[in-house]
C-alpha cells in the first residue's frame, strides 16, 4: 500500500548548501561549511545526500547508525537498498517530487539496516540545488523512530485494553473532571444499570444529575473529596431512569493523569447481594425461630462432634449455660453410667459418618433423668466428608413409660390367660370326670332296675296278677326312659367339647339324607317332603346332620297327628349369613313361649302328647351357637312350627377350636 | 370254684347286679359253665399272671374271652389291658369290653390296646342280655383263638 507523502514547496535559500562567489565570503562560507560538516558529522540523525537518480552521495557517520553501513559501502550505492520490496515505489515517487522541486517533510516509513533488521524512520527530503538554481539531487534526513513508534503501538494497545476494560466492567464507572466536576466519560454498564444514555451524562457536573442530587453529589460532599481524593459510601439507594430501586456502592476517589486531577466513580450493583444478605438474614432467624419452636432439644457439633450451638429448649431443660455446654459439656447432664455406652457409638459415628441414633437418658434442670431418643444426621460436602452434625434429642419417657406399662400389662395378661387356661383346663377334666360318672355310673342301677324288675317277671310272672305286672312294667319303662335323657344329656354336654372340623358341603344333599335315614314308618306318615334350592353351608358336616336329624324328626313328629304332614325346607343368603329353615304343618306352638323351646329339659308339650327329653332343640342351638349362628322359631298352635337357623358364610377363628 | 384249667370266661365286673346279669344271660344260652368272676382289676391280673390269692394257676391256660368292664376298684380296664398286652403269655387272648361309657376317647383308647369287641351294656335288660348272648355265643363256640 503506497503511504500518501506529505508535501510543500521548499523556500528557496533557508536551509540549502549555497555557492558563494565572493572570495571573503568564500572564507567565512569555508568556515561555515566546516561548522555545517561538524553539525553533520555528530548528529545521531542520518544525513544523506544522493543524486536525482538515487545514487548515495554522502553519507554521515548518524547513517551508519541508524543504517548499519559504514560510509565506504554506501556511496555510490543506490538508496534503494534501504526500502524494504514492497515500499520499492516510494523511492520512484520521491525522486519525482524532489525532480519537481517538492520536499517530503516528517514522512514516517519503514528501511531495512544492513543487518536485516526493520526499523522505522521519520525522514524528511529536500531537493539540492546548485549556483545556477538548478535541481541536483536531495539530501535525506531520518530518524530512527522505531523505539517510539513501538512505543506508542504499546500505549495504544494498553489505551485499548483498558478502554476495553473500562466498556465491559461489570460496574458502572464514572470519570469526572475534579476540578469542574463534569462528568468526562461514562461506561456503558452503568448507562445501562441507571437507564441513562451516555451523552445524557456527558459535560454535566455530578449534582447537576438529577440521580445523585442530594446524595452523594453535593458540593459539600464534592468540597471533601476534593480534599481528601477519597470518598466511599457502602450501600447508597438510587432509583433509575424506569423506576427500579437498586442499592449500589459508591467508591470516589481521586488521582492524577499528566498532572491533571481525574476523579473516578465506581459504582456497584448490590441490589442482589444485599437481597441475599437480607434472605440469609431472614433463613437465619426462621432458623432460629424454628429450633427454638420446637419441642426436642437440639444441637450442632463440628465433624468431630464438638458441640457450638444448642437451641433455647436445651438450656431450659438441662438448666445449663452456653459456657458450661460449649464443646464437650454435654457430657455433665449424661448419666455417668450410660456414658461410656454413648461415647463408644458416637465413636463409630464420627468413624462411619453415618446416622447416630442411641436412646440415653439426660438430666433436667430438676436433677431428674428423663429417657430422650437422640438422633443425629451428619452433614457431608460433595466428598462425603462430614462437615457438621444437626443432632434432636426427643423426650421419650413417657412413651418408653407407657411402652413399659403395655409390656407389663401384656405379661400379665398371658399370665392372666394361661391362669385361666389352666383353670379351664382343670374344670374340663373335672368336667368330663363328671359325664364319665354321669355315663357310666347312673347308668349301671338303671340297667338293675330294669333287669331286676324283668327277672321278677320272666321267674315270678306267674303268680303275679294283672296289675302286678304292669307295675313292674312301669319300673322298667320309666328305668328306660331314665336311660334315654342321659344319653341326651351327655350328647349334649359331650358338644362343649368336641372339636369342630369347618368344611363347605352341600346342604341339599345333607337333607336329603337325614330324611331318608328317619324311621321307615315315620317317613313314609309325611305326605308331602319339599327341599328348596339351598345355599352351600360352611361348618362342621357332623354336627349340622345332628341340627338337621333333630329338626326333621321332630317336624315329623309334631304333625304326626295331621291327616296330609307337610314339611317344607328352604334357604337363602344374606349379610354374610346363610339361613336355612325347615317348616311343618303340624302342632305348633304359643308364640309366647318360643324363648323356652331352646331350653334343655323345656317341653311345650306333654309327655302323653308327644314324646321326648327336651334336649333335642338345646342341642340344636348349642350347635348353632358354636357355629356362629342364630336359631330362632314361629310358629303357632295346630298351625304349624318353622325353625330356623343361620351359618356365617366365612370361617372366624374365634368359634373355630374352643377348649 | 372251677377248675382253672377249664375256664373259657373270665368276668371282670365290680358290680354285683351287673355280673348278676351278664351270668343269667349266659346262663340261658349255657355258656356260663365254665366262667371265672373277678371284681375288680388287681384280682384279673392276679388270675392272669396265677399270683396273690391264684397263686399256682397255670398262666398259660387262656380263657377263651375276657368281659372286660373299664371302670372298676384298684386297677381300672386299660390298666388290666396294658399290662395284659405287655405280657408274652396274655397279650393274645381275646377281649371283650363291656361297659357303660359311650365316651369317644374310651372306645379308641380301648382299641389301641388291641380288645376284640367294644360293646356298651344298654339299660333295656333285654337288650342287653341279647348282647351278652351274642358276645358269649360268638367267642366260646364260633371264634377260633389262636394257639
Amino acid at each position: 500500500m503506497k503511504t500518501p507523502i506529505a508535501s510543500e514547496r521548499s523556500v528557496e535559500g533557508s536551509d540549502s548548501v549555497l555557492a558563494f562567489t565572493d572570495k571573503v565570503e568564500r572564507e567565512r562560507a569555508e568556515e561555515a561549511q566546516a561548522r555545517l560538516a561538524a553539525i553533520v558529522n555528530s548528529s545521531h540523525d542520518a544525513i544523506i545526500s544522493k543524486t536525482l537518480n538515487g545514487i548515495i552521495t554522502s553519507w554521515n557517520p548518524g547513517s551508519e547508525k541508524v543504517f548499519g553501513y559504514p560510509a565506504a559501502e554506501a556511496i555510490g550505492k543506490p538508496m534503494l537498498m534501504l526500502f524494504p520490496p514492497e515500499r520499492a515505489e516510494e523511492e520512484k515517487e520521491i525522486l519525482t517530487r524532489i525532480a519537481r522541486g517538492e520536499r517530503v517533510e516528517h514522512f514516517e516509513t519503514e528501511r531495512i539496516r544492513k543487518d536485516g533488521k526493520r526499523i522505522h524512520i521519520s525522514v524528511t527530503i529536500a531537493p539540492i540545488i546548485d549556483g545556477s538554481g538548478r535541481i541536483i539531487g536531495a539530501s535525506t534526513i531520518a530518524r530512527d523512530i522505531t523505539e517510539r513508534k513501538q512505543m506508542a503501538d504499546k500505549l495504544a494497545a494498553s489505551e485499548g485494553r483498558y478502554r476495553r476494560l473500562f466498556e465491559t466492567a461489570k460496574d458502572g464507572i464514572l470519570i469526572l473532571d475534579a476540578a469542574s466536576g463534569r462528568v468526562v466519560d461514562v461506561n456503558p454498564f452503568l448507562s445501562e444499570l441507571l437507564g441513562y444514555s451516555h451523552t445524557f451524562f456527558l459535560g454535566k457536573q455530578l449534582w447537576e444529575i438529577g440521580l445523585f442530587k442530594d446524595i452523594v453529589a453535593s458540593k459539600e460532599a464534592f468540597l471533601e473529596l476534593q480534599a481528601t481524593d477519597y470518598i466511599r459510601y457502602e450501600d447508597l439507594p438510587l432509583e433509575t431512569a424506569d423506576g427500579r430501586k437498586i442499592a449500589v456502592e459508591f467508591i470516589s476517589s481521586v488521582y492524577r493523569v499528566d498532572g491533571a486531577k481525574v476523579i473516578q466513580c465506581s459504582i456497584r450493583d448490590i441490589t442482589e447481594r444485599r437481597n441475599a444478605e437480607a434472605e440469609a438474614k431472614a433463613n437465619a432467624e426462621r432458623f432460629r425461630a424454628m429450633a427454638n419452636s420446637m419441642s426436642q432439644l437440639a444441637w450442632i457439633a463440628k465433624p468431630d462432634v464438638f458441640i457450638f450451638w444448642y437451641n433455647d429448649r436445651w438450656y431450659d431443660y438441662t438448666g445449663t449455660t452456653p459456657e458450661q455446654m460449649e464443646g464437650w459439656g454435654w457430657q455433665s447432664v449424661h448419666d455417668p453410667e450410660v456414658l461410656p455406652q454413648v461415647m463408644a457409638q458416637w465413636t463409630v459415628a464420627i468413624a462411619t459418618g453415618e446416622v447416630f441414633e442411641m436412646e440415653f437418658p439426660l438430666r433436667g434442670a430438676d436433677g431428674k433423668f428423663r429417657r430422650f431418643l437422640t438422633r443425629a444426621v451428619p452433614l457431608k460436602d460433595a466428598e462425603g466428608k462430614v462437615l457438621q452434625w444437626f443432632g434432636t434429642n426427643t423426650d421419650v419417657e413417657e412413651l418408653k413409660g407407657a411402652q413399659d406399662e403395655i409390656r407389663r400389662l401384656n405379661l400379665e395378661l398371658e399370665q392372666r390367660v394361661v391362669e385361666r387356661t389352666a383353670q379351664l383346663k382343670a374344670a374340663n377334666k373335672e368336667l368330663e370326670a363328671f359325664s364319665y360318672s354321669v355315663s357310666h355310673d347312673l347308668r349301671a342301677p338303671l340297667r338293675g332296675l330294669d333287669g331286676f324288675s324283668r327277672m321278677v317277671l320272666e321267674d315270678y310272672g306267674p303268680k303275679l296278677d294283672d296289675e302286678g305286672r304292669r307295675l313292674l312294667n312301669v319300673v322298667c319303662g320309666e328305668a328306660k326312659r331314665m336311660g334315654q335323657l342321659i344319653d341326651d344329656l351327655l350328647a349334649f354336654a359331650r358338644l362343649g367339647r368336641q372339636e369342630m372340623k369347618t368344611t363347605e358341603f352341600d346342604m341339599t344333599v345333607l337333607v336329603q339324607d337325614v330324611f331318608a335315614s328317619l324311621d321307615p314308618v315315620e317317613r313314609k306318615r309325611v305326605l308331602h317332603f319339599e327341599v328348596k334350592p339351598l345355599p352351600l353351608a360352611l361348618g362342621d358336616r357332623s354336627m349340622i346332620q345332628q341340627v338337621l336329624v333333630n329338626l326333621i324328626a321332630n317336624a315329623v313328629k309334631f304333625s304326626g297327628n295331621k291327616p296330609a304332614p307337610s314339611l317344607e325346607i328352604g334357604g337363602s343368603t344374606a349379610d354374610g349369613f346363610n339361613m336355612y329353615y325347615v317348616k311343618d304343618n303340624g302342632a305348633g306352638f304359643d308364640q309366647r313361649f318360643a324363648p323356652k323351646l331352646f331350653g334343655v329339659f323345656q317341653r311345650l308339650h306333654s309327655e302323653a302328647e308327644f314324646p321326648g327329653t327336651g334336649v333335642g332343640l338345646a342341642l340344636v342351638q348349642r350347635i348353632i351357637h358354636r357355629h356362629g349362628g342364630k336359631v330362632w322359631a314361629e310358629g303357632k298352635p295346630n298351625a304349624g312350627a318353622t325353625f330356623h337357623f343361620t351359618l356365617p358364610t366365612r370361617i372366624k377363628p374365634s368359634y373355630g377350636k374352643p377348649k | 370254684m372251677e377248675n382253672p384249667n377249664s375256664v373259657e370266661i373270665l368276668l371282670v365286673e365290680d358290680n354285683p347286679f351287673d355280673a348278676e346279669l351278664t351270668l343269667r344271660s349266659l346262663n340261658k344260652r349255657n355258656l356260663a359253665n365254665h366262667i371265672v368272676h373277678v371284681k375288680d382289676g388287681q384280682e384279673a391280673l392276679d388270675w392272669l399272671f396265677g399270683a396273690g390269692a391264684y397263686a399256682g394257676r397255670d398262666p398259660s391256660h387262656h380263657p377263651k374271652v375276657i368281659l372286660l368292664d373299664l371302670k372298676l376298684p384298684k386297677v381300672d380296664g386299660f390298666e388290666v389291658l396294658q399290662a395284659m398286652r405287655a405280657d408274652e403269655r396274655t397279650r393274645r387272648i381275646p377281649v371283650v369290653v363291656l361297659t357303660s361309657s359311650r365316651e369317644q376317647q374310651d372306645v379308641i383308647r380301648s382299641y389301641d390296646l388291641g380288645v376284640s369287641s367294644y360293646i356298651v351294656k344298654p339299660v333295656d335288660f333285654e337288650k342287653f342280655s341279647a348282647a351278652v348272648a351274642e358276645a358269649g355265643h360268638y367267642w366260646l363256640l364260633l371264634n377260633h383263638p389262636p394257639g
